[in-house]
């Protein structure tokens, strides 16, 4: 899973560079120059030692050292240069990533993926993509801030003193190699903690809510021990990480301060007598040009780096299909401009067919629903009623087009629903779940959602009117002004889904309990409206008032399902009557009070 | 007061890893004292070098500095890591363990998201908090020990340094208080994209179906230019910032080396003592790390004032009694005596009497709000009254102990978390000797058989791979309650999102399956409430009367409860309505 998540993290973070070679060169360019006093630092010091300070010359040693301040300021320069264009190759980076994981969530939601609907896991993939933003960023300046400092520094000792080059050179490459070699465990590692942080999080969420019923049924020893796995695992992988974090150090002491060493025994055994002002010199690259680079370098890797591909890598396989989960529907196998001339064009209404149409989920053993036959006429409006569970909602999602049937056919004027491109499905029919679908926009914006084009004033006015919005329209301060969702109640959001519907082009409307929060007079008058505009009108009822009103009842009990009118249902169906029955006789305790 | 009881937790775990932070200190000072010694050490090389003098001594030491330095620096950071780690995993059991011996209590504040927060974040905050503070005391040494040896060499170097640092740091003083504002506005941004997908995924039905995904991707991304803007800004300020950090420190240790060179040309120093100089200098102004720990040890002590308010919850104590009387077949009597609970400085019961008579089946009616669920919960010891006592037939509940308690009162909610991975293993979450038969018999009765069957898996499926629908939720916590025996069912509302029909179905199979036991329903439903043999009418945290239900409905008060709520159910179906 690790070596997978970080490949493809690879892969997605050179794709992006390679398009941006031109801010990457001047990334490289300015880090360039920033390496300036790295490389200046030796050489400046001995100059400034033999012919300034020991020459008996303090003017001339303040003149060397004068050169090296400007060289910084330079080098701050670079820095600055550097940093924009970094910013310049990341910030694309964050805005491809964004567009990203919000499409890839979302397209997995559709398809009846689950998803973390909380805001706080949505909260997570942005806080991830940051981490990438961030760690992409210092990636980039760690390792070219390295590259020209280790090469500004060998240049540096090799001009000053050739010999002791080949000192400074290796331990150099010794250390950070072996570092390198080790980064294949410290990813592996880091992939660990952080798999195991994730199920920490999930344990604590599911302790936390499940904390009653943990109680009630005297699982508090069980839970516990549950949260201790994943916390101990959690703290394994830290310890692991730790150990690797010491490897970290000990590479840094290898290439920091090993030269040193050689440095002053080459100086005492080794070579023929260096002047005090080279010494001193090769010195000054080793502390201020060598340490710090190789500190930056093996720090940066280890742990923005690190982090950087783990995270990438988990952002990029996120959104996956889950294996056994509900697919989407089967895309059409006909092109689709073969079946656009099938649907009737212009007619307001469409007729509604289904064939023998059964429907299982993917790789579960029975049927929600088999052998469903059903022909709707043109404008009918067709009522199901029938207990929990007993696949309405499944219907309604065949009719939506969420999933196809796994047999028979669902004809829509004649023309196989499956065999439309989704597009054309959508121009066709509007869908409305029980959850209605409010975003942050104007009115006009969540009214015209599904029309052809922007919607007049007094289209919108009349369907305001006959859903009972002019209030909500009034707190907008008209159509232009921002909704709010989470303001609205559940039923104020379903009137606008409803107003959306009655406004859209569709020729036919599947209502699944879309009614379900409003109160009862408002349901009336809201299904009166729809029943009066023109269209094939398809209702999982929610109330017996709504099959009552319909054209004709349809009853899912599991069986055969039945059909027929309000009244020769009465008489044929047991189920109907029973629910009838039972809804009435709450009806009755209404009436008593009024 | 809260700031109190967070140190004090961080000193509680700091003595819980006592043993490894003083073996981190002691490896620190150790490590410390070798890079001190070593600028000093490399001067007298250098000097023996240039002198002409045989410098085995001094390079031996050196050697031998660098070798202490590295491999304690090296085993410190092994050691300060497993501190770490161990002071996370310290965290994290006990918020765990006082979170669920205190028990559903309704508390404000947090949730399992914040539950979730705190054990993840605040957690690992707060184990940063021993090593912070054996580091935070640690990195002053090198520094005023450099600033000492700066001194120590020459009073002018000393003096520059001295003079250069503050003047340095206040420098770079600004950046802290510039980049908050721009960070709250990029937070902001940033918020507005997450806030607008999680509205699109709540519409995730209606987006498929009308086929507008691209539509949805551009509106939820539409912020993005401005997110760009202030991540610019940010940007813009940390490169100035960066390149004043690059001139000044960079100045200060040249002017500090050109001090050094001018005392060496007049002799008062040596070129071994200028390196040493340079040296101090680069280590002197690594100060800058004692702010660092100073950040960490403060969110340390944020992090262990969120701990705190877990480590400071009550615990559902229980006792030892055991209940008389055979273990399964009997109802047990239940009995409220002058009963009160405060929540949130409201009072929810007050001074309330109920009895229930063994076996019995009684029906709890009120308003929402009347205090239904808490008797409920009361009865079955949930939590405890804030005055007066609960009895099961006769013994004081607070005097059970858990296995007693738990063993002979069950409760179906209308709400029920799933514990468990498989459907099977959340059924049979109460009874571990349940056979794969008697999962598949309760949930025959619960009426849930019929849609387990139809998962992927059957009952081996993961609750986390399906979307359930309130319902089924309802039905599984059904089975949940059917597959063990017990002597008091408690039902809060259990079908509440079930049609009336099956909800008919499940009373008739409970009345048939749990004879003997007492069951306390909470009912909103009128059919519900005629089933029972008694009901008790709540109303303002009181029995406004109690009697049958054909009695009590003649009262007007009464039958208006039931005619508040026509039919509206929870939008608990929302869900998984598709399933």
């Amino acid at each position: 899973m690790s070596s997978t998540g970080d490949h493809t993290a690879g892969r997605y973070l050179l794709q992006s560079l390679r398009g941006n070679r031109r801010t990457l060169f001047r990334v490289l360019v300015w880090t360039g120059v920033e390496s300036l006093p790295a490389f200046a630092a030796g050489h400046v010091v001995a100059l400034a030692i033999d012919r300034g300070f020991l020459a008996g010359e303090p003017l001339a040693g303040l003149g060397w050292l004068t050169l090296l301040a400007v060289s910084s300021v330079v080098g701050a320069f670079g820095a600055r240069g550097a940093l924009l264009s970094t910013a310049a190759l990341v910030e694309p980076l964050r805005d491809a990533l964004v567009t990203r994981t919000v499409e890839g969530t979302l397209r997995h939601a559709l398809t009846g993926g689950r998803v973390e609907q909380d805001r706080s896991g949505v909260a997570r993939l942005t806080r991830q993509v940051e981490i990438v933003r961030e760690a992409a960023g210092s990636l980039v300046a760690v390792v070219g801030r390295f590259a020209f400092s280790f090469v500004g520094v060998c240049v540096g000792t090799l001009t000053l003193e050739p010999t002791v080059a080949l000192l400074v050179f290796a331990p150099v490459a010794v250390g950070v190699g072996c570092y390198l070699l080790s980064l294949r465990g410290v990813v592996r590692t880091q992939m660990r903690s952080t798999l195991a942080t994730e199920s920490l999080a999930h344990e604590a969420w599911q302790l936390s809510a499940g904390l009653r019923d943990i109680t009630a049924y005297g699982l508090e020893e069980r839970a516990l021990r549950r949260l201790d796995d994943v916390a101990e695992e959690t703290a394994c992988a830290e310890t692991v990480l730790a150990r690797l974090t010491a490897l970290r150090t000990l590479a840094l002491g290898v290439g920091g301060w090993v030269p040193l060493v050689l440095v002053l025994l080459w100086a005492q055994w080794g070579a023929q007598a260096m002047s005090t002002g080279t010494i001193l010199g090769i010195l000054t690259y080793l502390a201020q040009s060598l340490r710090p680079a190789v500190q930056t370098l093996v720090q940066g890797v280890g742990t923005t780096g690190i982090r950087l591909f783990v995270t990438l890598g988990r952002l990029l396989e996120a959104p996956g299909p889950r294996p056994g989960g509900a697919g989407p529907a089967p895309a059409p196998a006909v092109p689709a401009s073969v079946s656009s001339t099938g649907v009737g064009e212009g007619d307001a209404e469409v007729e509604v067919v289904l064939e023998s149409v059964s429907f299982s989920y993917p790789g579960a053993a029975n049927d929600v629903l088999s052998g469903i036959d059903l022909h709707v006429a043109p404008g009918e409006h067709i009522a199901v009623v029938g207990p929990s569970g007993i696949g309405k909602s499944t219907l309604a999602s065949l009719l939506a087009g969420t999933y196809g049937p796994t047999r028979g056919r669902v004809l829509v004027d004649g023309v196989d629903l499956t065999s439309l491109a989704p597009v054309q499905q959508a121009a066709l029919r509007a869908y409305l779940p029980q959850e209605a679908y409010v975003f942050t926009g104007t009115l006009r914006e969540n009214l015209g959602y599904l029309a052809d084009g922007p919607a007049d004033d007094h289209r919108m006015n009349r369907a305001v009117t006959e859903f009972g919005l002019t209030d909500l329209v009034s707190t907008t301060d008209g159509y232009d002004g921002l909704v709010d969702p989470d303001a609205l109640s559940a039923g104020q959001r379903q009137l606008i889904a409803l107003a959306r519907a009655y406004l859209s082009p569709a020729r036919l409307i599947v209502l699944d309990e879309a009614t379900c929060h409003m109160d009862p007079a408002a349901e009336a008058r809201a299904e009166e409206a729809m029943r009066e505009r023109p269209g094939t009108l398809f209702v999982i009822a929610h109330r017996i008032s709504s099959a009552r009103a319909a054209d004709r009842v349809m009853v899912l009990d599991g069986g055969i399902p039945q059909i027929g009118s309000h009244d020769r249902m009465l008489a044929e169906s047991a189920l109907y009557r029973d629910l009838v029955g039972l809804w009435t006789a709450k009806v009755c305790t209404h009436e008593e009070r009024a | 007061m809260v700031g109190g009881t967070g140190i004090r937790l961080l000193r509680t775990a700091a003595r819980a890893q006592a043993a490894g932070a003083a073996v981190l200190a002691a490896t620190g000072c150790v490590s410390a004292a070798a890079q001190l010694a070593l600028p000093a050490v490399l001067g007298k090389a250098v000097d023996a070098l240039v002198g002409g003098v045989d410098l085995g001594r001094w390079l031996a030491a050196c050697l031998a500095l660098v070798v202490v330095y590295v491999a304690f620096e090296v085993y410190s950071d092994y050691r300060a890591g497993v501190v770490q780690a161990r002071s996370a995993l310290f965290y994290r059991r006990m918020a765990a363990r006082r979170l669920v011996d205190a028990g559903p209590r309704p508390r404000t504040g947090g949730g399992p998201g914040g539950f979730a927060a705190c054990v993840l974040e605040s957690a690992a905050a707060a184990a940063m908090g021993t090593n912070a503070a054996v580091w935070l005391v640690l990195s002053l040494l090198p520094a005023l020990v450099s600033l000492f040896m700066l001194w120590s060499t020459d009073v002018w170097i000393g003096l520059v340094f001295t003079c250069g640092l503050p003047v340095v740091a206040w420098c770079l003083r600004s950046f802290a208080a510039d980049s908050s504002l721009l960070v709250t506005r990029y937070l902001e941004e940033q918020s507005a994209v997450s806030s607008r997908l999680a509205e699109a995924l709540g519409g995730a039905r209606t987006i498929a179906a009308s086929h507008t995904l691209e539509r949805e991707v551009a509106r939820v991304v539409e912020p993005l230019p401005r997110l760009r803007r202030s991540g610019d800004a940010l940007w813009r300020l940390q490169a100035k910032v960066t390149a004043q950090g690059h001139v000044l420190f960079p100045l200060l240790h040249i002017v500090v080396v050109a001090t050094a060179g001018l005392e060496l040309c007049r002799g008062r120093i040596s070129s071994g003592q200028m390196l040493a100089a340079s040296e101090y200098a680069a280590i002197g102004t690594g100060l800058g790390m004692t702010v660092l720990f100073v950040n960490q040890l403060a969110r340390a002590r944020s992090g262990a004032e969120q701990l705190a308010t877990y480590a400071a919850l009550p615990a559902l104590e229980y006792g030892e009694a055991d209940l008389p009387g055979p273990v399964t077949s009997t109802g047990l009597g239940v009995e409220l005596k002058n009963v009160t609970v405060r929540r949130a400085g409201r009072t929810v019961l007050s001074g309330l009497d109920v009895a229930v008579p063994p076996g019995g089946v009684v029906a709890l009616v009120g308003r929402s709000g009347s205090g239904k669920s808490t008797v409920a919960a009361l009865m079955g010891r949930l939590f405890d009254p804030d005055g007066g006592a609960v009895y099961l037939d006769g013994v004081p509940v607070r005097t059970l102990s858990r296995t007693a308690l738990r063993r002979s009162v069950v409760f179906a909610f209308e709400r029920p978390e799933l514990i468990g991975d498989t459907i099977a293993d959340t059924i049979a979450v109460g009874a571990p000797k349940a056979t794969p038969d008697d999962v598949a018999r309760a949930a025959g009765l619960a009426r849930a058989a019929s849609f387990i069957e139809k998962m992927p898996d059957g009952y081996g499926t993961g609750v986390a791979s399906v979307a359930l629908s309130g319902g089924e939720m309802q039905r599984i916590g059904l089975a949940r309650t059917f597959v063990r025996p017990a002597r008091l069912v408690l039902l809060d509302d259990a079908t509440s999102s079930l049609d009336m029909a099956t909800e008919y179905e499940i009373d008739r199979a409970l009345a048939a399956d749990t004879s003997g036991a007492t069951r306390v329903v909470v009912a909103h439903r009128a059919s519900s409430a005629a089933r029972a043999d008694t009901v008790v009418w709540l109303e303002a945290g009181q029995v406004r009367a109690t009697g049958t239900h054909s009695e009590l409905w003649e009262l007007p008060g009464y039958r208006a409860i039931f005619q508040e709520r026509p039919e509206t159910r929870t939008p608990l179906d929302a869900a998984g309505a598709t399933r």
